[in-house]
């Protein structure tokens, strides 16, 4: 007799045979920590953009620019401008259909800005993530060296007449990136991590790369530390400029020698959601402007008069497997960090989904 | 909730759903996994959504009748067979496992529609909205994965016989 609590206790005991989640737990931390690599590489250097030639003309480029079935959504931003002038130099001629401007970041060092690192991706992806990316990376420094992937398979091309290596990168997701350097021009890599099988991404890769031309535009970098604790100044510093929705992110962040401490600051519309643990917060004043303290979680939280918001996370090694535990000397190092900070305008974001 | 703190908090329950729909513990965690990589990227939508796990249910469901698993499925429908009878088991746990083969070989939607009807108690309203289809199909799936169960009825006879 089959009937309805028969039918239930089958199923339960299907249900009991559930497998644990730890697996799958595993796998989305690692390819979480693969992915934060791989974006290392793509941003190494970091950004910038455009405030050259965003003017009145620098419009109408940008228009131009736009694809129109590309979806990115508009934002406010700034004047833009900023205390380092940054020349994009290179930009690819061609990329996939819908694929805009998502993404600027630059490696300063020594107030210079010593590598530039442009990120496009499908208008409406998400920021975050495993979202389709196709990376173009201008110049590098030593800084960067641990973060560059390991290939299990190279092939030399040509692009433009200059030989350059087509590598397929390791890992769970393997996906292919160009590197070449053109004479008399800083090194470059083109990388794409996209949905489609691994042959059609090296194509992306390799047309993308031999579109790659001069580009005479311009970015700024705005935000600047005025101090920083004894081990990280003095270090290169990664300035990445983006979006998250329909809200500017701009993030400034170091980390010292041997991965010892990693400092992020993160500045926007709407940088504090979901990461103040209000069960722990405590209310604190820095400049004048209000926020929250997480102590054990070396965090500090401001708005600022205009709305915009600030967090700072100062991390420390506490154990082999990760960056974190409490310093009681964090605090109060974020607050100086802030008092001497230096925000700089707002950012020009009108080159968001351009080519 | 960030993504981090949705897998913190209800993987567990994501994991046991999709082992009842798919009938397979492998096929759950391979199913389970591909939907949590497809729905990162998205987080930021998904959770503006009222309730997100009913979105990422909804993928799973639709992972589950994708072509490739179909296939994969009919593979491993392929490989069931119906338990052998045993004397010395009780005979409650024999239909158990006779109807747990039965559930295991059905076709998916079939499958996941008497899975939603009768493990949680959805109404059959709710279940044509969740996979997307009309409650007449609803209502035929439902009745042809019955119609191959009572196939279980049909043994007894024959232990009652032994």
């Amino acid at each position: 007799m089959i009937d309805k609590e028969a039918i239930r206790d089958a199923f339960a005991a299907i249900a009991d045979e559930a497998p644990s989640p730890e697996r799958i737990r595993a796998t989305l931390a690692a390819r979480a920590r693969q992915h934060r690599q791989r974006r290392m590489v793509l941003r190494v250097a970091g950004i910038g953009v455009a405030a050259a030639s965003v003017g009145a003309t620098g419009a109408e480029v940008w228009r131009l620019l736009q694809q129109p079935d590309a979806h990115f959504p508009a934002m406010g931003g700034g004047p833009g401008g900023g205390w380092l002038d940054v020349p994009l130099r290179h930009r690819p001629a061609w990329l996939p259909r819908q694929y805009g401007q998502a993404n600027r970041t630059v490696l300063v060092a020594d107030d210079q800005a010593a590598v530039v690192s442009l990120e496009w991706r499908p208008g409406g992806s998400a920021s975050d993530g495993l979202t389709p990316t196709v990376g173009l990376t201008i110049g590098w420094h030593d800084v960067l060296e641990p973060n560059r992937p390991t290939g299990r398979r190279t092939e030399t091309v040509d692009v433009n007449g200059v030989a350059g290596q087509l590598v397929q990168t390791d890992g769970e997701r393997s996906s292919p990136y160009v590197i070449w350097k053109p004479p008399g021009q800083p090194q470059l890599i083109v990388s794409v991590m996209t949905n489609d099988d691994l042959d059609e991404q090296r194509a992306i890769a390799l047309r993308v790369a031999r579109s790659v031309q001069p580009d005479q535009r311009h970015t700024s970098v705005g935000p600047r530390f005025g101090w920083l604790p004894a081990d990280l100044a003095a270090l290169p510093w990664m300035f990445v400029l983006g979006h998250d929705g329909a809200s500017w992110v701009q993030s400034l962040s170091t980390k010292g020698a041997d991965d010892s401490r990693q400092l992020d600051v993160s500045i926007g519309p709407d940088v504090h959601k979901d990461h103040i643990n209000r069960d722990v917060a405590q209310p604190i004043q820095v400049r004048g402007f209000p926020g929250w303290q997480v102590p054990d979680n070396g965090q500090l939280f401001l708005t600022l008069s205009d709305g915009v918001e600030v967090s700072l996370q100062l991390l420390s090694p506490a154990s082999e497997d990760g960056m974190s535990g409490p310093n009681p000397n964090t605090v109060p190092e974020l607050v100086r960090i802030v008092e001497e900070f230096d925000f700089g305008p707002w950012p020009d974001m009108t080159w968001v989904g351009s080519k | 909730m960030t993504f981090e703190e949705f897998v913190a908090a209800r993987l567990p329950a994501l994991v046991r759903h999709a082992t009842v729909l798919s009938g397979d513990p492998h096929v759950a965690e391979d199913v389970v996994q591909d939907v949590l990589v497809k729905a990162q990227p998205r987080w930021t939508r998904i959770r503006t959504l009222d309730v997100p796990e009913s979105y990422l249910r909804k993928m799973i469901i639709n992972e589950l009748v994708s072509t490739r698993r179909r296939v994969t499925a009919r593979l491993r429908r392929e490989r069931v067979q119906l338990p052998v009878e045993v004397e010395d088991r009780a005979e409650q746990v024999v239909q158990r496992e006779a109807l747990v083969q039965l559930i295991r070989a059905l076709p998916p939607r079939q499958r996941i529609v008497i899975a939603l009807r009768y493990f949680e108690d959805m109404a059959d309203g709710d279940i044509a909205a969740l996979m997307g289809c009309s409650l007449a199909t609803v209502r035929s799936q439902a009745s042809r994965a019955l119609a191959r169960l009572r196939h279980v009825a049909t043994l007894e006879p024959s232990r009652e016989a032994r």
